[in-house]
């Protein structure tokens, strides 16, 4: 053979070896990643994590938030009190408020919680409120007597049996409203009742007593508020202390491992749906960065090698303004949204570098205990529980992200955070 | 390669060095088609050429912390195919060791079009006893100088020298009988 033969043999195939046309077949790359789960099993990602939880996220989000609008709804459909007046002139039936105003299940206590009808602030038997109501025994051929004086009457058994103006759903006296002889309201219906006087609404549930002479204080009601914005809220105040792990990412990284946050919050409450708190928050935190993610000064690399990795360790302060919003009460339960900013406080950086080349001349770590300020440079989000425990203490679980506008730290890092504090909270005062 | 492309895969494989399973998914369906070509030739069944794929890319992705970024990857990669598909071969060797040609040329009974493609050729190599057939295709395809190929089979570049002769002896009586019987299909079409 000669040599053009055995040229155009090897064109021939060399050539032809080039024009290939393989289409990638799913089920090659499923066998390569069995392979790759037996040898190379995957570490734990974080953001894989968060691809994971995210439905569970959204779930805890929706299922309180759609129960919300229900209740929203419910409310919405109950008659103003307008209607309410309307009704004073018919013959309504046990059943007609009781099934479209109070749930028959609801008792007086979890009345006084309930402060909205129909959007306008009706009744509200709060212990620490104003106006007293007190019943009267002295009369017993006449309807209860309350007074919305609210003056504290020495004699607890004072007559003012024409102070009583309407009853909106009217009671067989001698059924559903006991006064004269037995020191209270009651209504002994199977349906609640509710009473009008002027200025005021007054509820008195199935098997349940207002008013008993023995316990006057337990009469306690507010007036009428035309306005809902001009409801007066008595402003509390809480202490807190807890800790979360730190899940600290920069960029879409894996955490290297959990830090701590140890929480120490105040809270004040500035309606019933509305608080502010802030604290102080100690904080350890382990991260990695990329080379790309890590912003050390210039002219810091030698030879003009930057680090491929950095793993940093952080202690620093987390003084936090957030503004909490309560969008679901229920019992002792709330549900809850908080937003807000951070300022860090860093106590001390650690920096280990990693490269792509090795050479002992360049730099491996870097360290410094001096305080750098960063004010409110991180958002803060989060949604959480309250369980309240008594009147004064309650339990809090908080998941919450912090994510940063600006670079933190030496290397300027976009920091991100996740966490879940679990939080014991003690209410101040009365 | 582009810039972008450049960037694309430097990334992909930081996200491999990182055990990402999405970077190794990309990177393993971004060199599927290149690296399977080159197992095809290696091999006699696509099954194995994917498990020799396979095996490549696992030596990859536990090595891609090892490679130099500043570096072109193709090559590397291809080295590594490469050299799976000669381990490959290596080990099937004493199995086959008494394989003969006229088996293999025989054996075929696929239909042979009218004109040469990838999978002809592919065919065609395969045709081969798998110790020409890997001479052939490192010498032939790759490039490789008989020193080197007689470094990475361990044998002596005569032996290597001699295989190549073979393989192409017999490559040609493979084509002559492909042509034939191409013609004779054309004769009776």
């Amino acid at each position: 053979m000669n040599d053009q033969n055995k040229d155009s043999l090897e064109n021939f195939f060399k050539k032809g070896a080039q024009n290939y046309d393989i289409e990638f077949r799913e089920g090659d790359w499923e066998k390569m990643e069995a392979l790759l789960d037996s040898e190379m099993p995957v570490a734990f990602s974080f953001s894989t994590f968060l691809k994971k939880i995210w439905p569970l996220v959204a779930l805890l989000l929706v299922i309180p938030l759609g129960w919300y609008s229900f209740d929203r709804f419910s409310r919405d459909a109950i008659p103003d009190p307008g209607t309410l007046n309307q009704m004073d002139n018919m013959e309504a039936s046990p059943n007609t408020i009781s099934d479209r105003i109070l749930e028959p299940q609801n008792t007086l206590d979890q009345y006084q919680d309930s402060q909205s009808i129909a959007g306008q602030e009706i009744v509200s038997l709060d212990p620490g409120n104003t106006k007293e109501i007190e019943a009267d025994n002295s009369s017993s051929d006449k309807m209860p007597t309350i007074s919305t004086s609210g003056e504290m009457h020495e004699n607890k058994n004072v007559v003012h049996g024409n102070d009583i103006k309407e009853v909106i759903q009217e009671p067989e006296v001698s059924e559903g409203f006991i006064m004269a002889g037995s020191n209270e309201m009651r209504s002994t219906n199977s349906e609640p009742i509710i009473y009008k006087i002027p200025g005021m609404l007054i509820p008195v549930f199935p098997g349940s007593t207002v008013g008993s002479l023995e316990d006057p204080g337990r009469l306690k009601a507010r007036p009428v508020i035309d306005n809902p914005g001009n409801t007066r809220h008595k402003v509390s105040f809480s202490l807190g202390a807890g800790f979360s792990p730190d899940f600290s990412i920069v960029g879409l990284g894996n955490f290297v491992s959990p830090g701590v946050r140890w929480n120490f919050m105040a809270e004040t409450g500035v309606s019933r749906r509305f608080l502010i708190n802030t604290g102080i928050i100690w904080v350890k935190n382990k991260y990695e960065a990329s080379g790309e993610d890590y912003h050390a000064p210039p002219r810091y690399w030698k030879k003009g090698i930057a680090a491929d990795e950095a793993y940093g360790e952080c202690v620093m302060l987390d003084i936090p303004l957030n503004v909490r919003y309560n969008f679901l009460i229920t019992g002792r339960h709330q549900f809850f949204v908080s937003g807000g900013a951070s300022t860090y406080i860093l106590l001390k950086e650690d920096y280990y570098f990693e490269y792509d080349v090795e050479d002992p001349e360049l730099p491996q770590h870097w360290g410094t205990d001096k305080v750098s300020v960063y004010p409110f440079k991180i958002v803060n989000f989060s949604v959480g529980y309250q369980y309240q425990l008594g009147r004064k203490g309650a339990l809090q679980v908080e998941p919450f992200i912090k994510i940063p506008t600006a670079g933190v730290g030496w290397g300027e890092v976009d920091l991100q955070t996740l966490g879940i504090y679990f939080m014991y909270k003690y209410r101040l005062g009365r | 390669m582009g810039p972008d492309q450049k960037l694309m895969l430097r990334n992909l494989i930081k996200g491999c060095i990182k055990n990402d399973r999405k970077s190794q998914r990309d990177l393993y369906q971004h060199f599927y088609a290149y690296s399977l070509s080159i197992c095809l030739r290696y091999s006699d069944s696509r099954d194995e050429a994917v498990e020799v794929l396979n095996e490549a890319f696992m030596k990859i992705f536990k090595n891609l912390k090892k490679f130099d970024l500043s570096k072109p990857f193709t090559p590397w990669l291809r080295k590594i195919l490469i050299n799976s598909c000669i381990n490959n071969f290596k080990r099937k060797r004493i199995i086959l060791m008494n394989d003969v040609l006229e088996e293999q040329v025989h054996s075929s009974s696929e239909d042979i079009l009218s004109h040469i493609s990838y999978n002809e050729i592919l065919e065609l190599i395969r045709k081969l006893s798998p110790g020409y057939r890997t001479v052939f295709n490192l010498y032939v395809i790759e490039g490789y100088k008989h020193e080197e190929i007689a470094a990475m089979l361990n044998i002596s570049v005569g032996t290597s020298k001699s295989n190549l002769a073979k393989a192409k002896k017999n490559m040609r009586i493979i084509l002559k009988e492909y042509f034939l019987e191409d013609y004779e299909r054309s004769k009776q079409g």
